[in-house]
């Protein structure tokens, strides 16, 4: 697993965790903030009722001394201003609080204090002249609970900025004798109304009151607010609009609040504000910096910082833990990659181990079956191939699997001829129901369009699979195959092909169908043991069918039978309609053991290289009858040897060689400049038919990739593909082209149809080798008839008589071969009086023949002793003595090695009687004859 | 070794550029280094007749970066002239307090000057050089008991991009005004120049008298003494300035009915200039003051800004004159409590950066050597210093000025004559 895809979740969730964290906590802090805002706005209105109450109580002092100098006055007594003053200087209880009786109609406002002036000791005088704080002066009453207070002001008195509680009064103007009105100020320091706000130190150390006007100007000024009007500072160190401005104006005359604004310092600062309650047109501002009031957030980091190192501790564990299981993972891993490798290397050694042999079982069978015209030997030899294509079925299948599940199985999709492919297949499995003796049905719709565009080998691996299952499975009843096909009209050039296959047999189980299509899984493996397989079969059909956009549908009852069926999208190359099938079978029935070959070619020449001779002679024999020039070589060194002298048009090369396997040969051959084969297409030829075996071949630098076993046609097509194209002739006719001279004589023999022969052995050549196994045979077999009849041994007799009559009737030898049937017939019926009366006669016949077809015996003579080295007497003596030796000692073995060692020389014309003798008894094993032959005698 | 190049090739340019800020200063500013312990915790008042002085307030946020535990406040107090004596008599002596030029020798002020301190003693370390020697005021002694924080000047603003507009360019000279005068008139501007005129204070007509009047003064010193003296010989001497004035007016470049609508010599002559259709306006340099803030609360500007300047009133065919006065001065009374930190805030405040900050937030001509710092103020950096009078310097008394604001108000205004004007000398009140 790569440590992006832990790591990554793991901190996108710390992220998200902490991110709800600093969220809850901001959250928390907020609310928390928002309740000591709370209480700092409670707490206006608490230092709002100190205020009153010392306004009140201050006006109520003034209003004392204004109201007994008033009473003084009412009562017909009043006071001059110097015992209104006076009286004043007796009655306040602090020195630094002085009593001012202003006259406002004075020139300067002028007046007397209760204190002395600074300056002088005896100057009482004071004067407001150029002091502007009797604005509202209009408002000044004696109502009982109205508070009339100035601005903070200079005390011009003493410099010393002060308010002043304010009431009119009575006195008697002793000038004139009338009473006049003054105006009586109880002037308190600010210091005082400062003092009476001691107590918010302790919560709020450095909160400022103020106090302003509706217009914004200060009454009582914090220090920290500037300028002097608030609003005015306030949009001195606020960026806000003019509306904003107007908002925030109305909003703090307007109620009770608080509110964020940045001070000179352009830190957040609290303010609360709220109207004072004594004086309806001033308000009470709170300023109090921002993180004085709200700044505690250290438990929040606390817990943040907790929280993070807690999520990373955990994280740092789950990866260490993660990554523990991640090595153990990727060591496992590595083993099942080994135990893989381990598999396809296996695979690859049994298809290769396997291919091989079979290659010349496969190929020499194909010989056979060409080159033979025994019905009975071609019956075995068909029995061979069916076998052999069962076996390789087998070994497909393996790499199939192995292909499929490697990820390298391709579809290719060429034309192709619906017949043909249904002929295959039919082939395939016609005769496998037959022996089963299951009734075999097709029903092919005639309409189907005869050639398609498909992976005709795979949807015939498919169908092949289904069709051998349900022979496979059934014991009896019948295999219907049946292929029908619907337009699709949104795709006009193709059509879905629909096959299916039902059968009789003994059905699947409901609980079984999921493993149907599951690998290496047999259904009920006890009962089906002695069934054939893989269980491979049905995983491989629907995997195919998956990678061509289908899918195998089942059908079932168990114990009553099946239905595989798909439908499979093909495109339409020629809508020409298939027809009957079944006459079309039956037409390719009649021409299927006859081979033809695909071309002639006797201008091309062609290299094949394998180190296994048998193959090689395989590989020639398949391509005899092209007559193409064929050159073998059994090594890579040889063939390179080769390859340097002259041109080749195509060459066959194995991987797997000894010293220098193909595809080194293929390196050295191309890295050789300038010779005859630089154009020259190089195929490899191997029994390795693994998975990725193509890609490795084509990207080592060969052309092609034929495997073994060798498929005849598809190396014929393989040829036709590559041969120079003016070098290709098209088949003609075989026996035209059988140039073997016949000896004359042989036309002259009475007994023998020469024509007959000829058409049974296919050509003049296998005709010649037959007549002399014939003529060889003759004397064995005539003997060992007499020795059986001599002792009446009638089934033996007829046996040999049966064996006489075929090979009399494949020479040609038709009269001896009928003579021989009669006599067969015979003995098969117990006529021993017909044989006795006979047999002589037939016998007769048979060595007469024999004695008229020893001429041939003389060519075969002529023909080898020309290029022999002729023994001399003394080596061929020398030869008798070990061979009596030999016989004496019983070592046959070395008997016919020293024989076959006699037939390379020429013997000598006086010794050539005793020398045919020898040869003679160790062909029928009469060893025992060998030392009278070599004394003297030469028994017949 | 580029980057090695590009160090040097922008340290050369600094250096170059710091030389050529420096030009004309007397000492360049050296980086303030606290001479106290900075954790000193104390409170220092700065009294004045200011209703705010945010400029200031300013400075103490500064000032409270060095010396965070500093509580420094400014308070106006009431009928500051009259009670700054017993303010500084009394038990809560501020630490500084506002002063003039003209308490000097006003013995209204004597005890006032009792408890001021000699801000030339060289232990307190003060860069006075910074300051423009015409500024700073000496007593008899040689004393310096205020040095300045603002100065005042007299001049008027120009709307310069009206001027590019047009395709003019702003006058430096007398003709070349009045040909300005002239062209404007012709492409429709009915008023070329304008100033405020419903009162004596701080009129127009006043400020291009004075100016012209103070510059008579100084080639002439024997008038001085006359004009000081109000001799009505030097009624002469005042002649030319009234003479200039009514040629304005009288010319139509100054239309004295639409100026009598401007109700106020501050926030209305800024309003009436934004409005952007008047080339030139006549005014103090304490008007300049205002128009930053009021910039924003112009709609007019607003909505069509233009770049303005303060420049010289081009008066004579030489070019106009920089009446070079202190506006707001400050004293350190002796007797205060935490007179070294006192001390350590002046020490701060005079330099070149700390005056030019503050001047710059007040808008008000820095007292230093260095006017260019201010885009509106740069114009008068470059007048030549012939033409440069400090009145205090000079001894221009403000009897003085008296006389020649009435005199030019009121032949501006049509009342009296020129010649009335100068026979009047020394009668106007």
């Amino acid at each position: 697993m790569k440590k992006a895809l832990v790591i990554v979740p793991n901190i996108l969730i710390i992220g998200l965790i902490l991110f709800f964290t600093v969220n809850y906590a901001n959250a928390k802090v907020k609310e928390s903030n928002q309740n000591v805002i709370e209480s700092y706005e409670k707490m206006t209105i608490t230092v709002d009722q100190i205020i009153t109450n010392y306004f009140e109580d201050e006006q109520h002092l003034c209003d004392i001394w204004s109201n007994y100098i008033n009473s003084s006055a009412e009562a017909g007594e009043p006071m001059t201003a110097e015992e209104a003053v006076s009286y004043i200087r007796k009655a306040k209880l602090y020195p630094e609080i002085s009593g001012h009786l202003i006259f406002m109609d004075s020139p300067n406002r002028s007046g007397i204090s209760s204190s002395a002036s600074p300056k002088s000791s005896d100057d009482y005088s004071v004067s407001y002249k150029n002091i502007s704080i009797f604005e509202n002066l209009d408002s000044v009453s004696n109502i009982d609970g109205v508070v009339n207070l100035t601005r903070a002001y200079t005390n011009p008195l003493n410099g010393v900025q002060s308010i002043a509680f304010m009431n009119f009064v009575q006195v008697l103007d002793e000038g004139t004798g009338e009473i006049k009105t003054g105006l009586l100020m109880r002037v308190v320091p600010l210091s005082h109304l400062e003092q009476k706000l001691v107590f918010l130190k302790g919560e709020y150390e450095t909160v400022e009151i103020s106090l302003i006007d509706k217009d914004g100007n200060y009454v009582i000024h914090g220090k920290s607010l500037k300028n002097n009007n608030f609003f005015e500072y306030y949009r001195s160190y606020n960026d806000v609009s003019n509306e904003e401005y107007e908002r925030v104006k109305n909003e703090i005359i307007g109620g009770v609040g608080s509110m964020t604004i940045k001070n000179s310092k352009g830190v957040d600062c609290m303010i609360a504000y709220t109207p004072l309650e004594s004086l309806k047109v001033w308000h009470l501002i709170a300023y109090i910096p921002l993180d004085d009031l709200v700044g505690s957030r250290v438990v929040d980091w606390h817990l943040l910082g907790v929280v993070s190192v807690g999520l990373l501790a955990l994280l740092i564990f789950n990866f260490i833990v993660l990554m523990s299981f991640n090595r153990k993972l990727s060591e496992t891993a590595e083993e099942a990659n080994q135990a893989n490798e381990a598999k396809s290397y296996f695979l690859s050694t049994m298809s290769h181990d396997i291919r091989t042999p079979m290659n010349a079982i496969l190929g020499l069978n194909e010989m056979v079956l060409r080159d033979s015209h025994e019905e009975t030997v071609i019956g075995y030899s068909e029995n061979i191939r069916t076998a052999g294509n069962t076996l390789l079925g087998l070994i497909n299948d393996i790499l199939d699997f192995s292909k499929i599940e490697a990820g390298k199985m391709d579809i290719v999709n060429v034309d192709y001829s619906l017949v043909s492919a249904l002929n295959d297949l039919v082939n395939i499995v016609q005769n496998k129901a037959e022996d089963k003796g299951l009734a075999f049905n097709i029903d092919v719709d005639g309409k189907i369009p005869s050639i398609l565009h498909g992976d005709e080998i795979r949807i015939k691996q498919v169908i092949t699979n289904i069709l051998s299952n349900a022979v496979k499975y059934t014991k009896e009843g019948s295999v219907t195959f049946s292929v029908g096909y619907d337009k699709i009209p949104e795709k006009p050039d193709s059509i879905i092909l629909k096959v299916s296959v039902a059968d009789t047999g003994i059905g699947i189980k409901q609980e079984d169908m999921d493993r149907l299509f599951k690998a290496f899984e047999r259904i009920e493996e006890k009962r089906n043991r002695n069934i054939e397989g893989t269980g491979l079969g049905m995983s491989i059909a629907q995997s195919f069918l998956g990678m061509m956009g289908s899918k195998l549908q089942v059908q079932s009852v168990y114990g009553e039978g099946s239905v595989f069926s798909f439908d499979l999208e093909q495109k339409v190359v020629k809508w020409d309609p298939v027809g009957n099938y079944e006459e079309a079978y039956k037409r390719s029935l009649s021409q299927r053991r006859s081979y033809s070959v695909k071309f002639n070619a006797p201008h091309a020449k062609i290299l094949c290289v394998d180190d296994t001779p048998v193959n090689l002679t395989v590989f020639a024999s398949l391509l005899s009858r092209t007559k193409m020039q064929i050159d073998t070589a059994e090594s890579g060194d040889e063939a390179i040897v080769m390859y340097k002298k002259q041109h080749y048009d195509v060459i066959f090369l194995d991987h797997m060689m000894p010293d220098k396997d193909g595809i080194e040969t293929l390196k050295e051959m191309r890295g050789i400049k300038g010779s005859p084969n630089d154009e020259t297409p190089i195929i490899c030829l191997t029994a390795n038919a693994i998975s990725g075996m193509r890609e490795m071949y084509i990207k080592a630098g060969f052309d092609d990739y034929i495997t073994k076993p060798i498929d005849p046609d598809r190396l014929e097509m393989t040829l036709l593909q590559y041969l120079p194209k003016g070098k290709i002739a098209p088949a003609g006719d075989e026996n035209e082209n059988d140039d073997y001279v016949l000896p004359d004589f042989l036309y002259h023999l009475e007994e023998l149809d020469v024509g007959a022969g000829l058409m049974h052995c296919g050509n003049g050549e296998s005709y010649m080798t037959t007549l002399k196994m014939y003529r060889g045979a003759v004397q064995k077999n005539a003997d060992d008839i007499e020795q059986f009849w001599a002792v009446k041994d009638i089934k033996n007799t007829t046996i040999k008589v049966h064996a006489l009559k075929s090979t009399s009737r494949v020479i040609g030898a038709l009269e001896l071969g009928e003579f021989a049937a009669r006599l067969e017939k015979a003995g098969n019926q117990g006529d021993a009086d017909m044989l006795d009366r006979e047999l002589g006669n037939l016998l007769s016949k048979y060595r007469k023949l024999a004695k008229e077809l020893e001429p041939l015996n003389e060519l075969d003579k002529s023909d080898e002793d020309e290029n022999k080295p002729l023994i001399t007497i003394g080596d061929l003596k020398e030869a008798y003595n070990v061979l009596s030796e030999f016989c004496e000692s019983f070592d046959f073995d070395s008997v016919v090695h020293v024989t076959e060692s006699l037939k390379g020389y020429r013997i000598p014309e006086e010794e050539a009687t005793r020398v045919d003798a020898i040869i003679k008894a160790v062909d029928n094993y009469d060893y025992e004859l060998i030392p009278g032959i070599i004394c003297g005698g030469v028994e017949g | 070794m580029k980057r090695l190049i590009c160090i040097v090739l922008v340290l050369c340019t600094a250096i170059s550029m710091t030389a050529c800020n420096g030009k004309g200063a007397g000492k360049a500013d050296k980086e303030f280094v606290p001479a106290l312990d900075t954790s000193t915790s104390c409170e220092l008042t700065v009294v004045g007749s200011y209703d705010n002085f945010e400029a200031l307030e300013a400075e103490f946020d500064r000032f409270s970066e060095i010396y965070p535990n500093v509580q420094l406040s400014y308070l106006k107090l009431d009928d500051y002239n009259n009670i700054l004596g017993t303010v500084l008599e009394g038990d809560n002596k501020p630490n500084i307090f506002f002063s003039n030029a003209g308490m000097i020798g006003n013995e209204k002020y004597n005890t006032v000057f009792s408890h001021t301190e000699d801000l030339s003693d060289s232990s307190l370390n003060l860069n006075l050089d910074c300051i423009r020697p015409g500024l700073i005021n000496h007593d008899e002694t040689g004393r310096v008991l205020m040095v300045p924080v603002f100065s005042r000047s007299y001049g008027m603003l120009v709307n310069n991009d009206l001027f590019e507009k047009e395709g003019l360019k702003v006058p430096t000279t007398w003709s070349e005004l009045l040909n300005v005068c002239e062209e404007f008139k012709s492409r429709g501007y009915d008023n070329p120049m304008m100033g405020y005129s419903a009162g004596s204070s701080s009129c127009f007509m006043y400020t291009i008298a004075y100016i012209m009047f103070a510059a008579n003064l100084a080639e002439n010193p024997d008038a001085l003494k006359l004009a000081n003296d109000l001799d009505p010989a030097a009624g002469e001497y005042m002649r030319p300035a009234l003479e200039t004035v009514d040629q304005l007016i009288q010319s139509g470049y100054i239309d004295l009915d639409e100026c009598d609508k401007i109700e106020d010599n501050y926030t209305q002559v800024i309003l009436r200039f934004f409005e952007g259709d008047v080339p030139m306006m006549i005014c103090a340099g304490d008007t300049v003051s205002g128009t930053r803030k009021r910039e924003s609360q112009s709609e007019a500007f607003s909505q069509n800004p233009f770049i303005y300047t303060f420049s010289p009133i081009p008066l004579t065919d030489k070019g106009g004159y920089f009446i070079d006065s202190p506006s707001v001065e400050f004293s350190v009374n002796k007797d205060c409590d935490n007179l070294d930190m006192t001390n350590e805030f002046m020490r701060f405040l005079i330099s070149n950066k700390e005056l030019n900050e503050m001047a710059s937030v007040k808008r008000l001509i820095t007292p230093t050597k260095d006017l260019s710092f201010d885009s509106v103020y740069a114009p008068f950096g470059q007048v030549p210093a012939e033409r440069t009078i400090s009145p205090e310097v000079l001894g221009i008394k403000d009897k003085l000025t008296v006389q020649i604001k009435n005199a030019a108000y009121k032949v501006g205004r049509g009342e009296i004559t020129v010649d009335q004007a100068v026979s009047m000398y020394g009668t106007f009140e």
